[in-house]
């Protein structure tokens, strides 16, 4: 008797945590942003756009269940559903088939309440979209994701950005140092994080990562986590402390000191 | 073609800091080009009584930053302003054929060497040699270009002494490496 009243209590105990763990997971809305992620995305043509749909839907759902509350994917998404080559495509399939590629990730961003980050290769232009949690665009060069300031990256990105995103096709292997091309290099350069995501698979090699300048980071590498393999899927969490950046602004603002430099003609 | 000297090879006493040495076929090995350091900031002695300094401050002008030899013109910078992406920018623009990039560390770490000195040489397409000074006083050169297609631009990371040659006609480098760093 006494056995099976603490085997019930137990039971209950775990039952109701299990709940309560599921509740607010559920309705837990963050004010900050805290987690990131990246997927290095396996190309696949696919056949149909509910399958594209369902792989999108499903490598979201793995970055949530670690906690992202952002997602970067590579560039060239809108050609995974390219039956023909883009040559083959005349203008208003290819628009036709971004505007479907804009819809699917829409739908997941609402259907997970998350800010989802992609770019679409349009004759080798690539163009950047973000969507947040109601699957609404977001517009312009740069976004608040909460309480962050994020960008794009290009050659004008503004000295306050906290948070790069950059979105590839495909990275040439010629040495190992090309893994700090990029992403790692405008960290450094910048003094803010950023978010690299690659396509991989068939032809496609790459090497994801999340990446800060050295001085955050404790191994003082500036690799917050990187993808193992440069040929398979992989989606990449991690937690990011902006509050680390503050320490930083300092050099940051040591830049100020040369607006006058730069100026000079 | 010109050489870099990096390094005690030189058996330079001299300069009590760092040397640095760049001759060309032009001129005779034995007249370097040479650059220290002292209190005030890097010198730059031709050895033909022509002396150049880039103090340790913001400069005012970018004129401040190079020195102009009869083979060559070379850009300074100083710690972050290697990691300065739109003054490495500015620096892109102004022809110079070499970047001697001076950064002072807390201690060795490559990852800074790469973000400073592979960094510099990939966004401004100079080739860039960096001393890197860590406690108590020791030097390491390194030496970066920009990344091609068949090479990824790390020519020579954190060494004690070594020497490069440069062929500004075809662009090729070669390394005649001496020694490996003490790490």
């Amino acid at each position: 008797m006494t056995f099976e009243k603490i085997l019930n209590f137990f039971r209950s105990f775990f039952s109701r945590r299990k709940t309560n763990a599921f509740l607010n997971y559920m309705t837990h809305e963050p004010s900050e942003l805290e987690y990131v992620g990246v997927i290095q995305f396996q190309h696949q043509n696919f056949k149909s756009i509910k399958d594209f749909y369902v792989k999108v839907l499903s490598v979201v759902k793995a970055a949530k269940m670690e906690g992202s509350q952002l997602v970067l994917f590579p560039a060239g998404m809108n050609t995974e559903l390219y039956f023909v080559p883009e040559e083959a495509l005349s203008g208003n399939q290819i628009s036709k088939i971004e505007d479907e590629c804009l819809k699917v990730f829409s739908n997941v961003a609402l259907a997970e309440k998350m800010y989802i980050g992609y770019a679409d290769l349009i004759k080798g232009t690539k163009v950047c979209h973000l969507l947040n949690g109601n699957g609404k665009q977001v517009d312009g060069n740069k976004f608040i994701v909460y309480n962050v300031k994020v960008a794009f990256m290009n050659d004008d990105i503004d000295d306050d950005v906290d948070l790069i995103l950059n979105s590839c096709l495909v990275k040439k292997w010629i040495g190992d140092y090309e893994s700090f091309g990029h992403a790692w290099l405008y960290s450094q350069q910048e003094y803010a994080y950023s978010m690299e995501s690659y396509m991989v698979g068939d032809h496609f090699t790459g090497q994801s990562g999340i990446y800060a300048p050295i001085e955050a980071t404790e191994s003082m590498s500036g690799i917050i986590k990187q993808a193992q393999s440069r040929l398979l899927e992989e989606v990449l969490v991690s937690k990011i402390d902006f509050s680390a950046l503050e320490s930083l602004k300092r050099k940051r603002n040591a830049k100020n000191a040369y607006t006058r430099l730069l100026e000079h003609k | 073609m010109f050489r870099i000297y990096m390094g005690s090879i030189l058996s330079s006493t001299e300069f009590t800091k760092f040397d640095l040495g760049i001759t060309s076929d032009r001129t005779l090995s034995t007249i370097g080009r040479w650059l220290k350091v002292d209190n005030d900031g890097i010198v730059f002695d031709d050895s033909n009584f022509n002396i150049f300094q880039r103090r340790w401050r913001v400069p005012i002008t970018l004129d401040e930053l190079i020195f102009e030899t009869s083979i060559l013109k070379i850009g300074t910078l100083y710690n972050d302003e290697l990691r300065m992406r739109a003054l490495l920018l500015k620096i892109a623009e102004l022809k110079i054929d070499l970047i001697v990039g001076y950064l002072k560390s807390q201690s060795y770490n490559p990852y800074e060497l790469i973000a400073s000195g592979w960094g510099c040489a990939q966004t401004t397409g100079i080739p860039t040699v960096i001393v890197n000074v860590t406690p108590p006083e020791n030097v390491n050169y390194s030496f970066f270009l920009k990344m091609t297609e068949t090479n990824d631009g790390m020519i020579v990371l954190s060494d004690r002494y070594t020497m490069i040659s440069i062929s500004t006609e075809k662009k090729e480098y070669t390394q005649n490496n001496k020694g490996q760093a003490e790490k």
